[in-house]
């Protein structure tokens, strides 16, 4: 059988003196055998570029119908991203953009210090029952009303603001954290208190020691789901109660029909959505080594 | 004089809802442990024998009866009677040093004492060269060496162990059973501990105890106390060892017929 195939082989071949090998398949070649190497910079690049490609098209697309098929007025609700890249230029030239964007980055700030009471708050909750149990209703009633419901009452009590605009995203913050923190805090291994405690921890230490840290990945994605729910209360807050910040800006700009600087707005406010994310992410990822293998 | 003695304990669970009858877990439990004895507890799996290792560390409370340990009553759990888990129960956001630290801050031991402390503790059971691995990127096998080396770095009077070697592969179990009775062959006073094992295996009992207590099943009462009076290390294929083992299967075997 293989003499034959052989032979065959050698009668197909005669003609052509270039293959004089046995044909294998492709990847059995000593000579086409290639480690995967991992991609150069270049190949990543590449691969980014493809995933973006639809995106751009969308971005061509909007130019172009800009151009071509939208009249005067309507260009003036749904500007070119060329008219619309001018304007962030102009806003970050002047700084204004900053301006408000520093206004709103410090009110995302200063709730969020203020919420970080949460966190023992939900750890009180969390391990002695009878505080779960007098706090439990009140928080129940207090979290299914939006932070935005807030802002008539607390612009009669604080006026227009930073301390208005801090008490709605305090409230967009607070909650997300006191419910991953109670919850995290009664996840906590019984077994992990029963050898703290055998090997001599008081409550406190208990508390402090372990509970608050087996309890920190759950508490941090509390946190990561605050900034985001507290980032959007901001500027819903901003829109009617302020006199900076983004949310003003874009509101500002609407009665001006600025719709350029409105949408240069929208886009600042996602991108820095997007960099607290991923900035809370990154510090967990670096801060809870250990928490990545409980959790994938 | 006994380190532990176990006087008339009896255990009973209230039943999940006002239907369910109580559980009577232990019944009448009256035991001592001598200072530096090895004890395992065997017994079919729901005869209690945890629990009754829960009561000795002071996890659970007797419904009747008492333990002491060195005429102490035991309530709230201590340093003095440490406890190897099952599951390791190791602090996943601390290394293997600090661990084995834990119990010695909790003891308020000064640092620069701590530090010998741990590293003796790290040569005892053979994890030198990981002193800064996080537990998850250990073995199943190296975390259990922490943890009990974590357990002995207070210098527990009893050290109490709930199936140490279960959630371990067949493999790394011999190997640990090993390590336990070379440690116990070779140890001397200061080292050795009175030890409380809580175990389903056989092997494992007569490997390492002096004394095997077997309990019933449901609720459960002592059933027999062996001696096992063979030379340290024990040879699985010694005949005085064969004979027991048949001799505790047995026992273990009628109380599995019981629940039947």
């Amino acid at each position: 059988m293989s003499q034959l195939d052989t032979m065959v082989r050698e009668l197909a071949n005669s003609g052509k003196s270039s293959i004089d090998i046995p044909p294998r398949p492709a990847g059995m070649s000593p000579s086409t055998v290639t480690l995967p190497l991992p991609p150069g910079a270049g190949a990543v690049l590449l691969a980014r570029m493809k995933r973006l490609s639809l995106p751009v098209l969308l971005l061509a697309a909007w130019q172009l119908i800009n151009m071509l098929v939208l009249d005067e007025t309507t260009r003036m609700l749904l500007p070119a991203p060329t008219v619309v890249a001018i304007a962030a230029w102009d806003l970050v030239a002047t700084g204004e953009l900053f301006r408000h964007l520093f206004d709103s980055l410090s009110r995302e700030f200063v709730a969020f210090s203020w919420a970080l009471t949460a966190i023992p708050i939900g750890i009180a909750m969390g391990w002695w029952k009878p505080v779960h149990d007098q706090l439990d209703s009140l928080v129940e009633i207090l979290r299914p009303i939006p932070p935005l419901a807030w802002i008539p009452l607390s612009i009669l009590w604080f006026g227009i603001g930073d301390m208005q605009n801090q008490f709605i995203i305090f409230l967009g913050i607070f909650f997300p954290i006191l419910l991953n923190t109670i919850t995290g805090v009664k996840g906590v291994e019984l077994n992990l208190v029963r050898a703290a405690r055998c090997l001599g921890a008081g409550e406190g230490a208990v508390l402090r020691r372990v509970v608050l840290h087996a309890a920190l990945p759950q508490i941090v994605t509390g946190i990561r789901i605050g900034l985001g729910v507290g980032w959007m209360a901001l500027v819903a807050a901003e829109l009617v109660g302020a006199s900076s910040g983004l949310g003003f800006m874009i509101n500002d700009a609407r009665t001006l029909l600025r719709t350029d600087i409105v949408i240069v707005g929208m886009i600042t406010i996602g991108l820095v959505g997007l960099a607290l994310d991923l900035l809370i992410r990154e510090i967990s990822h670096r801060m809870l080594p250990w928490s990545r293998s409980l959790h994938h | 004089m006994s380190e532990v003695n176990i006087r008339n304990v009896t255990k009973i669970y209230p039943g999940h809802s006002s239907k369910d009858a109580p559980v009577l877990a232990l019944d009448d439990i009256s035991v001592d442990i001598a200072d530096k004895e090895f004890c395992s507890i065997v017994g079919h799996s729901g005869c209690g024998k945890t629990t009754l290792l829960n009561m000795l560390a002071g996890f659970e409370q007797p419904t009747a009866g008492n333990i002491k340990v060195h005429g102490e009553t035991v309530g709230r759990p201590s340093w003095s009677r440490a406890m190897v888990f099952q599951d390791y129960a190791l602090f996943p956001w601390l290394t293997v040093e600090q661990n084995i630290s834990f119990g010695l801050e909790m003891k308020q031991i000064p640092t620069e004492k701590r530090q010998s402390v741990i590293d003796k503790q790290i040569r005892l059971v053979g994890l030198a060269g990981f002193e800064k691995r996080y537990p998850h990127q250990l073995s199943g096998g190296m975390k259990q060496r922490v943890s009990i080396a974590r357990a002995l770095s207070v210098d527990p009077e009893v050290l109490l162990m709930d199936e140490p070697f279960a959630a371990l592969d067949a493999q790394n179990r011999a190997i640990m059973q090993q390590e336990m009775g070379r440690l116990l062959a070779q140890a001397d006073a200061d080292v050795r501990k009175t030890m409380v094992l809580v175990t389903h295996s056989i092997e494992e009992a007569i490997l390492l105890s002096d004394r095997i207590i077997v309990l019933s099943s449901r609720p459960g009462r002592i059933k027999e106390i062996l001696m096992v009076d063979l030379p340290r290390p024990r040879n699985e294929d010694d005949p005085n060892f064969i004979a027991l083992r048949h001799h505790l299967r047995e026992l273990i075997n009628e109380e599995m017929g019981a629940v039947e």
